[in-house]
């Protein structure tokens, strides 16, 4: 298993910055956002060469792209249009493929039946037109995908090239059972992001709700050889770069 | 048997634009017109009800007698004369048109867009830029100056290339010229005054306008848009050499 950075530790930082942070935090791997971090690849001055050169520059390793949601509906009229939706992700899709991305990481819409169907027909249209890459769904509270019985319902409708992104801080503020759900779709699990929490509230690695050991010890019975993503968010009892550190320490003591 | 000269793609190279004269032959013309005038809402041998009227596109781009315009004239070929043997995807023209206005004010547009940007009307997916390799507008009526003219900046099409290779795609807001060209610095645009069976080659990332049309005839246009095979593959890429992947122009 690899170790990767991610940016939400930082959000406000352009992607110069997060890549200096990275490397001082210790890791060789980064992961990026569409939306939400002001590190994202489509920020205005940048073209995507630039990106990849700033990258290789660095000498860091661009492992995933966390792009926009499947909801199926058109975001700018709040109207039901997956075919616009899927345009939408079939842009971020080809954005993360002139990266050198083979996976891309997604989620679904509101938990409605509607987004539901959504979600199934458009990941398979999406996998069907694009052949040489694979989608992780990731989890979150009051996203169509929150619960291991959302998953259950949906994994088995996707192609085999659909995989479950494990999110535990997304699974402990939705007071969701971690190492059921890990367990029940171990075999589908494509992504894992790593958040320790108290209830919703982020915590030093180690000091939370995670039972990170019986996790890892999961994921290496399960032949889980991916990658995990350090995830630190809303950082209040150290400095961003001593809290990746330390994060990034605990986590390697545990893979090994 | 190539149908274009080296100097006519040296233009294009330049320029962004090639014209071509008489691409289309008398019957083509003719069916195009027949075909469009079936759908147009106005008497044809009543100028007076052209004016102001519809609908914008009165045929459909797959009607035989317009994706003849492309398929069965020599356009399609010099295109792939330019950019590679069966590179492009097929694609078609389809009309855009001008009606007469009443108002007879006229000034030529003071700025030009790139198309394949979001508008909240436009059907562009918000996030996202359509991505065409190559243009063409034809003409099946006679367009004189001000007659609701294609209207061009050529070389801008080398502006747009610096740009994105230190910008992101989707950093031009609608597409708009003002973000590529500081205030005060766009040049003046050309209008593409042509015969019927004239034709315009334009570069995909050529500034470009509608303009309104003051005269007499209807802005009888077709346009068709063509994209690249490997689209998906080249889109976010900006190569030095802005012809790195045009098989017959590099």
């Amino acid at each position: 298993m690899q170790l990767v950075f991610s940016p939400t530790l930082c959000p406000d930082l352009l992607l110069p910055d997060i890549i200096d942070l990275t490397k001082a935090a210790g890791f060789s791997r980064l992961e990026l956002f569409r939306a939400h971090t002001e590190s994202t690849p489509v920020h205005d001055d940048w073209s995507v060469p630039m990106v990849r050169e700033a990258l290789a520059d660095a000498g860091l390793a661009l492992t995933s792209l966390n792009i926009r949601n499947l909801t199926g509906r058109k975001a700018d009229a709040d109207e039901h249009n997956l075919a616009y939706n899927l345009r939408q992700l079939e842009w971020d899709i080809h954005l993360g493929r002139a990266l050198g991305l083979s996976t891309m990481n997604t989620k679904g819409g509101e938990r409605t039946d509607e987004a539901l169907a959504d979600l199934i027909e458009g990941v398979n249209t999406l996998l069907k037109k694009i052949p040489d890459i694979s989608l992780n769904l990731g989890n979150q509270k009051d996203n169509r995908l929150q619960t291991l019985a959302d998953y259950q319902a949906v994994m088995p409708e996707l192609s085999t090239r659909a995989h479950v992104l494990l999110d535990t801080g997304h699974l402990l503020t939705a007071d969701e059972p971690i190492m059921p759900f890990a367990e029940a779709l171990a075999d589908r699990i494509g992504h894992v992001h790593l958040r320790d929490q108290k209830g919703d509230k982020p915590v030093p690695f180690g000091t939370g709700d995670l039972p990170f050991a019986e996790l890892i010890t999961l994921l290496k019975d399960s032949h889980y050889d991916g990658l995990l993503v350090i995830e630190l968010e809303e950082v209040d009892w150290a400095e961003p770069l001593p809290a990746a550190i330390a994060a990034r320490e605990y986590v390697e003591g545990l893979v090994g | 048997m190539p149908h274009l000269t080296p100097e006519q793609k040296n233009d294009f190279k330049e320029n962004g634009c090639l014209i071509i004269r008489n691409a289309l032959a008398p019957e083509q013309i003719q069916a195009a017109q027949d075909t469009l005038w079936a759908g147009i809402e106005a008497n044809r041998n009543d100028p007076e009800t052209w004016v102001e009227a519809g609908p914008r596109s009165p045929a459909s781009t797959n009607d035989p007698a317009i994706r003849a315009t492309v398929h069965e004239s020599p356009l399609f070929a010099m295109m792939e004369e330019m950019v590679g043997k069966d590179l492009l995807n097929p694609g078609s023209a389809g009309p855009a048109f001008v009606y007469p206005s009443k108002d007879k004010n006229w000034s030529l547009p003071a700025r030009g867009h790139l198309d394949g940007y979001y508008t909240p009307t436009n059907g562009v997916a918000e996030g996202t830029v359509g991505y065409m390799t190559m243009n063409v507008t034809i003409y099946v009526e006679d367009i004189d100056a001000k007659g609701g003219c294609f209207t061009y900046w050529p070389g801008s099409h080398r502006v747009a290339h610096e740009y994105f290779k230190t910008h992101s795609l989707l950093s031009v807001q609608g597409g708009v010229s003002s973000d590529l060209y500081p205030e005060g610095k766009f040049p003046e645009g050309q209008q593409f005054v042509g015969k019927a069976g004239d034709a315009i080659f334009w570069h995909g990332q050529l500034f470009h306008s509608g303009s309104k049309n003051v005269n007499r005839n209807i802005r009888m246009a077709l346009i068709g848009r063509f994209s690249r095979k490997d689209s998906n593959d080249i889109r976010f890429e900006t190569n030095d050499d802005q012809w790195a992947t045009w098989e017959g122009i590099n």
